[in-house]
């Protein structure tokens, strides 16, 4: 059985970066869950702020939240609180690439809070991060409470300006055999700004 | 003294073919000897009993006619000759084309692709009898074989044509391995005349097989996460396992592990349209 593909792929401008790690042992970050939604940071001249579209994310939801702002580097979260029975996750972050670039990706909580190890998925396009997160075989998903971090994702501003960071084609997958879109999950993103 | 060479014994003049050499326009002929023979002239044309060349091949009784044109009837005939001069009469004669020839060649193909396979090389008769070998086709677990090839049959005198069908043709079975497959191919034009050859099918992987959850819309004709988690709901499973499903198994070797996973990885985010999975093909979605 191979399970061996490199946890990041090369970077090749204007191209497809299928990255995959598998059997991930928890994710670098290290923000609290439910902390301050706006972050701002300035560093070597480089202002950088991050505005959560929902300051006060209610239950069943998934939202962007700040967990570090470095410079001009921010990591953020894909945060989910309050949802029964997540077993994968299928979304795209789309931002400006003229204003932000995705810098890199790493594991969150939420899938290895049940103690298997996820798959995780991560496609680079421009303006684009395609992610696909799943465990792996049959068996319950987890139930939420409290925010669990699903993905990290770190990305650097270009320059003076800002960028939305919204969600696309996103859903939480419940634990049926063939995976099935939990209804009523609210998105929210945010907007990263640079000043 | 002069000897006469009785023309009857050279009644037995046939045209041979066989899997030996690799050559276009020639036609391989043996006789029976004739007592008192010292040799023998083979007479060949494209007219019947109108022989434009000989050739004197001396005493044997087998020859190759070569350098003649594809796809054309020779007619041919054997005098046997001694001190005394050729006989008078000719042997029997024997009409036909050069013996077919098959050009080695490796077709692309697609999992679940039917394709129209395309046999090339020269002097095929329109009525051959062309055999296509499918006995090293693998199958599945039931026994049906991967490939499927339809009759074939020759279309021109440079090309033999047949319907393939490579597995997966509908849901739920066994998807072809990736890889190059081999498949003997045998044409016989009429007189007994044969070739053997190959060709071979360069089997591919087909990217509609990882769009596997097409739930809704926004993951219909799209490889993205909704796929990723239906694929690794059968992860290690094999062929027998409650688990397994041929229709994760994208390569087709009766389990689902990293090589499926990679294939998956090889383009998740890509959307369908126009025949092709791209990146661009999301923003023809709408996508931003």
């Amino acid at each position: 059985m191979t399970r061996g593909l490199p946890a990041r792929g090369p970077a090749l401008a204007g191209t497809v970066l299928a990255a995959l790690l598998v059997a991930c042992g928890g994710g670098s970050g290290g923000g609290t869950e439910g902390a301050d939604p706006t972050g701002a940071e300035k560093s070597g001249g480089v202002a950088l702020a991050f505005t959560a579209d929902e300051p006060n994310p209610g239950p069943a939801s998934s939202s962007l939240a700040i967990e570090t702002l470095v410079g001009d580097t921010a990591g953020l979260r894909v945060s989910v609180r309050e949802v029964d029975d997540v077993r994968s996750a299928s979304l795209d972050v789309t931002f400006d690439p003229a204003k932000v670039d995705f810098v890199d990706w790493s594991a969150g909580d939420l899938l290895e809070s049940g103690g298997q190890q996820p798959f995780y998925l991560v496609a680079e396009q421009p303006g684009r991060v395609v992610i696909g997160v799943s465990l792996s075989g049959s068996g319950p998903g987890i139930d939420v409470g409290a925010p669990l971090s699903l993905v990290r994702l770190t990305f650097r501003a270009l320059g003076p300006g800002s960028s939305h960071l919204a969600f696309e084609n996103m859903a939480l997958l419940d634990a049926q055999a063939v995976p099935q879109e939990i209804p009523g999950i609210a998105w929210h993103g945010g907007t990263l700004s640079a000043n | 003294m002069r000897t006469t060479i009785n023309t009857a014994l050279l009644a037995g003049l046939l045209m041979v073919g066989g899997a030996t050499t690799v050559r276009a326009g020639v036609i391989d002929l043996a006789w029976n000897s004739v007592i008192g023979a010292s040799g023998y002239r083979v007479y060949y044309g494209t007219a019947s009993r109108q022989y434009q060349s000989s050739i004197d091949v001396g005493k044997v009784t087998a020859a190759s006619l070569d350098a003649l044109a594809d796809c054309t009837t020779y007619y041919v005939a054997v005098k046997a000759y001694n001190q005394g001069g050729e006989s008078a009469g000719f042997s029997n004669e024997i009409v036909g084309w050069p013996h077919p020839e098959i050009t080695a060649q490796t077709l692309a193909a697609k999992q679940g692709g039917q394709i129209l396979l395309e046999i090339s090389g020269t002097n095929f008769d329109a009525d051959a009898v062309v055999t296509v070998d499918t006995s090293a086709v693998p199958s599945d677990p039931y026994g049906n074989p991967l490939v499927e090839v339809g009759p074939a049959a020759a279309t021109s005198c440079h090309r033999v044509e047949a319907a393939v069908a490579i597995e997966p043709t509908a849901s739920g079975l066994q998807a072809m391995g990736l890889g190059r497959i081999d498949l003997p191919v045998e044409i016989v034009n009429p007189g007994g005349v044969y070739r053997q050859g190959a060709v071979s099918l360069d089997v591919a992987f087909e990217p509609t097989r990882a769009d596997m959850n097409r739930s809704n819309d926004r993951t219909d004709e799209r490889v993205d996460g909704d796929d990723l988690a239906t694929l690794v709901r059968a992860w290690a499973s094999a062929f027998g396992d409650p688990a397994f499903d041929f229709d994760l198994d994208l390569d087709g070797d009766a389990d689902v592990d990293g090589e499926d996973l990679a294939l998956l990885a090889s383009i998740f985010g890509r959307c369908h349209a126009s025949d092709d999975w791209t990146v661009e093909a999301c923003s023809q979605r709408g996508e931003a």
